[in-house]
């Protein structure tokens, strides 16, 4: 990728202010709400978020591992 | 790819390698699908208080008990392949094929089982869950049956060469991988539901 269009990607990306706004609309939601069902949505966030830092973390070991 | 390089040994292997990665990047895939199943169930359960419990189909436990038996006849035709006894291994696979063929209507029979007691997709959010996690599941169950017959149908016409034996080792590792994700559905449905 070259340089200038990492640089818009970037721009773009910074820019997208009402992506952020969800952002914020989804964490007072979540703040807003009980103990209980806070520690709900945590562990809902947890089991979604596991599986694919598990499963880059084994993609990258196995290509250090077999890298030529 | 050109035909006549998958003839060398170095195609072969590479082929091969392909295979192995190609059947990592679809468990990946569908460790994702259903950990995002997962996922749902517990904020939907947890987040609000009109969770009901939907009594599991009995036949679920005779099922999970072919499911393992489909899966042991699997891996000992693969290792009677792997020791040359085909004879051996179209017999195995055969059977493993078989239970394969026999748990998916035994799902079938805990659908209707549910279904008769009242319970169905649309009844309350834990029987949703139930269909949604068992049907996911059957979907790709029914992908690797595909594969099974036709490693079978390859076996009985005699062309079962190295290449098929790829097919052999990827299914096989497969059906293992469905069945370790049918145990884990089980526990969370009879645990968590």
């Amino acid at each position: 990728m070259g340089l200038r269009k990492f640089l818009l990607m970037a721009v773009l990306a910074a820019a997208a202010d009402t992506a952020g706004a969800q952002c914020v609309i989804c964490y007072r939601t979540a703040a807003g709400q009980s103990r209980a069902r806070a520690q709900v949505l945590n562990a809902g966030i947890l089991v979604l978020g596991a599986p694919p830092v598990l499963i880059l973390g084994g993609l990258l070991a196995l290509a250090f591992r077999r890298r030529p | 790819m050109i035909e006549g390089l998958t003839r060398t040994p170095d195609a072969r292997g590479a082929t091969r390698r392909a295979s192995f990665t190609g059947l990592l990047v679809l468990l990946a895939s569908t460790t994702m699908i259903f950990a995002a199943f997962t996922s749902a169930l517990l904020v939907r359960r947890g987040g609000a208080g009109d969770w009901v419990h939907t009594p599991l189909p009995p036949v679920l436990l005779l099922n999970t008990a072919v499911l393992l038996a489909s899966s042991g006849a699997l891996e000992t035709a693969r290792r009677k392949l792997r020791h040359g006894a085909r004879v051996a291994f179209n017999a195995w696979w055969t059977v493993g094929t078989l239970l394969g063929l026999a748990f998916l209507g035994g799902q079938a029979l805990a659908w209707i089982d549910l279904g008769s007691r009242g319970y169905y997709a649309a009844t309350n959010p834990s029987s949703a869950f139930f269909y949604l996690l068992t049907a996911a599941h059957a979907a790709h169950l029914v992908g690797g049956i595909c594969v099974l017959l036709y490693v079978d149908v390859q076996a009985f016409r005699l062309r079962l060469g190295p290449g098929k034996r790829t097919a052999v080792e990827i299914s096989t590792l497969f059906w293992h991988f469905l069945d370790v994700l049918w145990i884990l559905l089980l526990v969370m449905l009879y645990v968590w539901d």
